[in-house]
């Protein structure tokens, strides 16, 4: 039972996790809140089921649905964040939240207004024996996403030359661009690359969750609070976060459905309180 | 952020302009433009007391909702179950609201931009969250049965709409005099300066927590008192007034009026819902038409219609 609730936990975290990721970097990267993203993730679920309900192969979705979504990202960026880059913070969330609004009814509009669901693939549809309990494969397969997600990322932010110029623009974009780093060009990539991590998010939730307007509503203030209580702009800070979040928000659900909510609003505000800059400082 | 407008000329014409209108349409407009000028009015509340800790303290918050839901909670509790008359509960949650923004404020204040967002916004979500589960204050299904002031006695009766409006609307002057006379007031220049430089002004001996606080409790007071003419106007309370996006729309609306001419914030208000409620009438892809007018708002037109109509008082002269 522990086992199921820890499993069921570690993959909301991952969830989290692909979403918080997205939104760390690009605050970090640009000093801006993009209320947008639980969107994006919305939109990510809404093309995989697209395809997948075109092709019937919800590979096919997996792989393209991220993609899609990282093209509208960089849409985005091209046309809007690079604009309100220096612009004052109130501005900068209020256009977000004129996204969300947008995202909103597009989908809406363009898949309607009722809930639909995605098949697990038939490969993954059966459970599988964990000690004696049956736990469903597919929700293991999320989770191993989200580690290979996390572990690529590692790689390509450690301990490659694009990661050591990612890192620069973070930490101090002015000294970056003296060394000849192209910061611009650095955060069209990385915002696509967030945005397609939320499609990600969106695609590998489908399956479990359904597809459906407001979707993005739940899981926006959740991706603000793993971003905030990590630390924004840091990566260490959005896996902590997550996993704290995800497991905090899983257990309590379970042991003490009635604070569940109240409790992750808790831990964020005595962060704030204690920590101000979050968990993991860069 | 930017200097603030100071054009008291300006905010008192536009706010008799306004004021003028919404008398007009009140007396020979029907039973719904009488409800709907209320609910505009008392939007116009909740948009100011965002305005002023937006443009006089620097401080946005995407959290306010929460006093509008303190505002509406305390009064339905105080009149329906200690039975105290629905004047002096609003009275009351102003009180209320204001005593809870000051410990609030007293320990968000230092945080800025966009921290200040995200706390505000964290903690409206989390009082949003123990609306929604809380027996006592009825849940998801909210509570119902409030009722309005009774000035029988003197002869008015608040249940027709076109009294309950003015009430409304005397509420709303009410605020508008004491946010012109602060802002004019010591209170106010020292927000500025704080504002400006808050460095400084420590160097100097100021307190500015202390003024912040001070600030975002009385915005929270009145944000209160809009709750609860909200409540009142209606007569049952949805725990949905408490969700984030109410405070985004108040946001929304003052970057549409213009920030920090309070007058500003009543424009916007009347103009935004107004726009809302008649486009949700014609199409059904109206928040479609809203988010792209929302960007624009924002990145083409700086100071919203209160700087329009700057430049039109200038051009005039």
């Amino acid at each position: 039972m522990i086992l199921i609730q820890f499993l069921n936990a570690l993959q909301f975290s991952m969830t989290l996790f692909l979403l918080a990721v997205g939104l760390t970097i690009i605050f970090g990267l640009m000093k801006i809140v993009n209320l947008a993203h639980g969107s994006l993730y919305m939109i990510g679920a809404y093309i995989g089921l697209s395809i997948f309900n075109y092709t019937e192969s919800f590979w096919l979705a997996l792989i393209f649905s991220p993609i899609f979504t990282a093209l509208i990202g960089a849409f985005l960026y091209t046309f809007l964040f690079r604009h309100i880059q220096n612009a004052d913070p109130m501005k900068q969330v209020l256009l977000t939240f004129g996204l969300i609004y947008i995202g909103l009814d597009s989908v809406r509009l363009l898949w309607g207004t009722m809930s639909h669901s995605i098949s697990t693939p038939s490969i993954l549809s059966n459970p599988v024996l964990l000690i004696d309990e049956p736990y469903p494969a597919y929700r293991l397969f999320v989770i191993t996403v989200g580690l290979l997600v996390l572990f690529s990322l590692y790689v390509i932010l450690e301990k490659t030359k694009i990661g050591a110029k990612v890192r620069a623009s973070v930490d101090d974009p002015e000294t970056a661009q003296l060394l000849q780093i192209n910061t611009d060009k650095i955060l069209f990539y990385t915002f696509a690359l967030g945005c397609g991590l939320a499609g990600l998010a969106g695609i590998t939730v489908a399956p479990i969750l359904g597809v459906e307007p407001g979707m993005d509503m739940e899981v926006l203030v959740l991706t603000l609070i793993v971003v905030v209580v990590g630390g924004p702009g840091s990566l260490k800070g959005a896996l902590i976060g997550s996993l704290l979040i995800g497991f905090v928000d899983s257990f309590g659900k379970v042991y003490i459905p009635q604070l569940a909510q109240i409790i992750i609003y808790a831990v964020m505000a005595l962060t704030l309180l204690f920590k101000p800059d979050g968990l993991y400082k860069r | 952020m930017r200097a603030v407008n100071y054009n008291p000329k300006l905010r008192l014409q536009l706010l008799l302009i306004l004021l003028s209108i919404s008398i007009i349409a009140n007396i020979f407009g029907s039973y719904f433009t009488r409800f709907f000028i209320a609910e505009i009015t008392i939007l116009s509340i909740f948009a100011i007391s965002l305005d002023f800790i937006a443009s006089r303290g620097g401080m946005v918050s995407l959290g306010h909702a929460m006093f509008l839901g303190i505002g509406a909670y305390s009064t339905a509790i105080l009149s329906i179950n200690y039975g105290i008359s629905p004047l002096s509960s609003t009275l009351s949650t102003f009180i209320i609201g204001a005593i809870i923004g000051l410990i609030i404020g007293y320990f968000i204040v230092f945080l800025d931009g966009i921290f200040f967002i995200m706390v505000t916004l964290a903690l409206g979500e989390m009082f949003n969250a123990w609306v929604f589960t809380s027996d006592f204050l009825g849940g998801s299904d909210g509570i119902s049965g409030i009722i309005r002031p009774d000035f029988s006695q003197i002869g008015i009766d608040m249940n027709n709409p076109l009294t309950f409006s003015f009430y409304v609307i005397l509420w709303l002057l009410g605020i508008y005099f004491l946010l012109t006379k602060i802002t004019d007031a010591p209170l106010g220049r020292n927000l500025d300066a704080i504002r400006q430089n808050s460095h400084r002004i420590s160097a100097i001996g100021g307190y500015t927590k202390a003024y912040k606080a001070i600030a975002f409790s009385l915005s929270a007071g009145i944000a209160s008192i809009a709750g609860s003419l909200y409540v009142q106007l209606n007569g049952f309370i949805s725990p949905e007034l408490t969700h984030w996006t109410v405070s985004g729309e108040g946001l929304i609306m003052i970057i549409v009026g213009g920030i920090g001419s309070i007058s500003g914030a009543i424009l916007g208000a009347t103009v935004v819902h107004i726009i809302q409620h008649e486009l949700s009438n014609i199409i059904n892809w109206w928040m479609l038409v809203i988010g792209f007018g929302f960007i624009f708002i924002v990145l083409f037109m700086q100071d919203g219609l209160w700087g329009l109509l700057e430049r039109i008082q200038k051009k005039l002269k």
